[in-house]
């Protein structure tokens, strides 16, 4: 954040070197966010249908669907007068009508930022609840979503998707996380003691 | 990195196998997991499982992944200090006290030197953290109602048990108190020549958002109990000697001998070394560190009789005064009220008196940075429904 386009804050010196914000800043503070609840006016409410790996056809409504960048590119390329179904090779039709969910619930949700700045990066932690719950799926849904998330190029569920992933893997010993994830190990017995060696690093 | 399963579409064809993580993932999805990773432990877990993740470690993409799972591990507070820290470092006494934070200030994740900084910043508090949490465990050992003496093998091993959630706790504390204190320091540097102006662009530049709130939470108990626990015990007491019985008598409270016995001066220590040379003079042996502790309080009374420096007895330092000016300042929080912090039941929690200054004998704040199942295992209790206490006869003013 650079200062000269920081908004002046009236602060209030107590202890002569932290300056705190004054009572009348405080109710600007610690207040609920809601979700906007009423679509905006000019949504396009124009259903569409998407065609699953399993020739299963789904219904969805054009905004929720161009969530993701795929469709969204390919709507445009056909000029926005497809009445056939679109189909989704990779993505069978339960990942698909999962996928959608996740859409229907973030379809008013603003677009990520285009840069990354450091101080507004989440922890994996960060996750938002009514994410978390659509989350708790078993393993390979999960890997599912995530791989069709990646394909259909819809960024933010990518992003809870490896980060449902990073959390399941907090706190665990390497042994815990093959166990985890059926990931065979494939380092011979010397390998894993020259990687130790090599990575005090990381050993505090 | 190849990914055959995938580019053949295995979310179609629902492959009997498990989808593996290191075997059905492409590469891409598998970098963006490690960023995802916010400890430093937790990427080496996951390097340390094959090849497929370990490759990646050896490969140029790996400053990046490195960089970032350390700053998810230290934190929003730990980044500010790290920033903090990169302004200040290299700049002259006229430079500190004239030139504020610009925007390159903040886009600093590709200069020089930035990856050193997170390793060194994040190395220290993880020592700190350790030492801190080891003298936690002494402290509930031997408190009301445990033993006087603790094996070091007992606290070695209870160690082990220490929860990632208890890490992080105490460790933000120390990310905190330090950014505080750099904050502090920039202005002892300088002293007496920067305005008010440049304290309050400086405060929002590190702690305040343009709306007000703080850019980061602060646990203010766990805070006081850290900074108070690392000025006394871990500065002023003679493990090292009490190491050489195999069992350790713990003494509870400061000692006739103790190098530095009054909580201001072992509070100026802090402000004076920083908590890098704390870390360096932790690491000494117990002499090296006793000589040490005893020069810097004789300098200070020395100070204090040329009146060199306006010391008192008593008197709050200015770290204990920026906790108590933030305590006011988030007073209306009335989160203790929900932590199991009291040894009977029925506690009671007061707060118009900061944590430390609570009067019920049963509460202990020595508790704060410890899980909620471990304090339950341990016999502690929540407190009794508050709401209606708040204004009572208990209230001071």
């Amino acid at each position: 954040m650079g200062l000269s386009a920081s908004r002046q804050i009236e602060t209030t010196a107590i202890s002569g070197h932290l300056a705190f914000p004054t009572t009348a800043q405080l109710h600007h503070i610690n207040l609920p966010v809601f979700r906007q609840l009423s679509t905006p006016t000019a949504v396009n409410m124009t259903n569409m249908k998407l065609l699953s790996s399993d020739n299963v056809e789904i219904s969805v409504e054009k905004d929720v669907a161009e969530r993701s960048v795929l469709i969204k590119n390919m709507l445009e390329d056909v000029g926005e007068t497809m009445d056939a179904p679109i189909p989704i090779p990779n993505v069978n039709e339960a990942v698909l009508r999962k996928v959608i969910e996740w859409c229907e619930h973030h379809r008013n949700d603003p677009p990520p930022p285009a840069d990354d700045d450091s101080d507004s990066r989440k922890k994996s932690t960060d996750i938002e609840e009514w994410d978390q719950k659509f989350m708790q799926v078993d393993q390979e849904m999960l890997f599912e979503i995530i791989l069709a998330a990646n394909y259909l190029d819809i960024k933010p569920l990518l992003d809870v998707g490896c980060k449902t992933v990073a959390n399941m893997i907090k706190g665990k010993s390497p042994e815990e996380i093959r166990k985890t994830f059926n990931i065979q190990n494939d380092f011979t017995p010397e390998e894993e003691d020259q990687i130790r060696r090599e990575n005090e690093w990381a050993e505090e | 990195m190849p990914c055959e399963s995938h580019r053949d579409g295995i979310l179609s064809q629902r492959n009997p196998r498990r989808i593996s993580l290191s075997r059905d993932i492409p590469l891409d999805i598998k970098l963006q997991i490690l960023e995802s990773l916010d400890t430093v432990d937790g990427l080496r877990s996951l390097l340390f499982t094959c090849h497929a993740f370990y490759d990646i470690s050896q490969t140029h993409l790996w400053n990046r992944i490195y960089r970032t799972v350390l700053e998810n591990d230290i934190g929003p507070v730990g980044r500010t200090l790290v920033k903090l820290l990169r302004f200040g470092a290299g700049k002259t006494l006229e430079e500190i006290a004239t030139i504020l934070p610009t925007k390159d200030d903040d886009n600093h994740e590709s200069a020089p030197g930035y990856l050193d900084d997170l390793i060194s910043v994040r190395q220290t508090v993880r020592f700190l953290t350790r030492a801190f949490l080891e003298e936690m465990f002494y402290e509930e050992m031997t408190g009301p109602r445990g033993c006087e003496a603790v094996a070091e093998s007992d606290i070695a091993a209870l160690m082990l048990t220490i929860s990632p959630s208890e890490y992080a706790r105490v460790e933000k504390a120390y990310y905190t108190l330090w950014t505080f204190l750099e904050l502090h320091r920039v202005d002892r540097r300088t002293n007496p020549g920067l305005s008010p102006q440049y304290h309050e662009a400086m405060n929002k530049w590190t702690i305040w958002n343009e709306d007000g709130s703080a850019r980061f939470d602060t646990d203010i108990g766990l805070l006081h109990l850290v900074q108070d626990i690392t000025g006394h015990r871990l500065i002023c007491r003679y493990r090292d000697a009490c190491r050489l019985r195999m069992k350790r008598l713990v003494i509870t409270k400061p000692q006739p001998n103790d190098c530095c016995p009054d909580n201001p001066i072992r509070n100026g220590l802090i402000e004076n070394m920083g908590f890098q040379e704390i870390e360096a003079l932790l690491r000494l042996s117990e002499r090296e560190r006793r000589e040490i502790v005893l020069g810097f309080t004789r300098e200070r009374h020395l100070r204090r009789h040329t009146g060199m420096y306006g010391w008192r007895e008593g008197n709050f330092t200015e770290q204990q005064s920026i906790l108590l000016s933030w305590w006011r300042h988030m007073m209306h929080s009335r989160y203790m009220d929900r932590r199991r912090l009291w040894r009977k039941p029925h506690g009671m929690y007061i707060p118009v008196y900061p944590p430390w200054e609570q009067i019920d004998p049963d509460f202990n704040l020595a508790a704060i940075m410890w899980d909620d199942d471990r304090l339950a295992a341990w016999g502690y209790f929540k407190p009794r429904n508050q709401a209606q206490d708040a204004n009572s006869s208990w209230c001071r003013g």
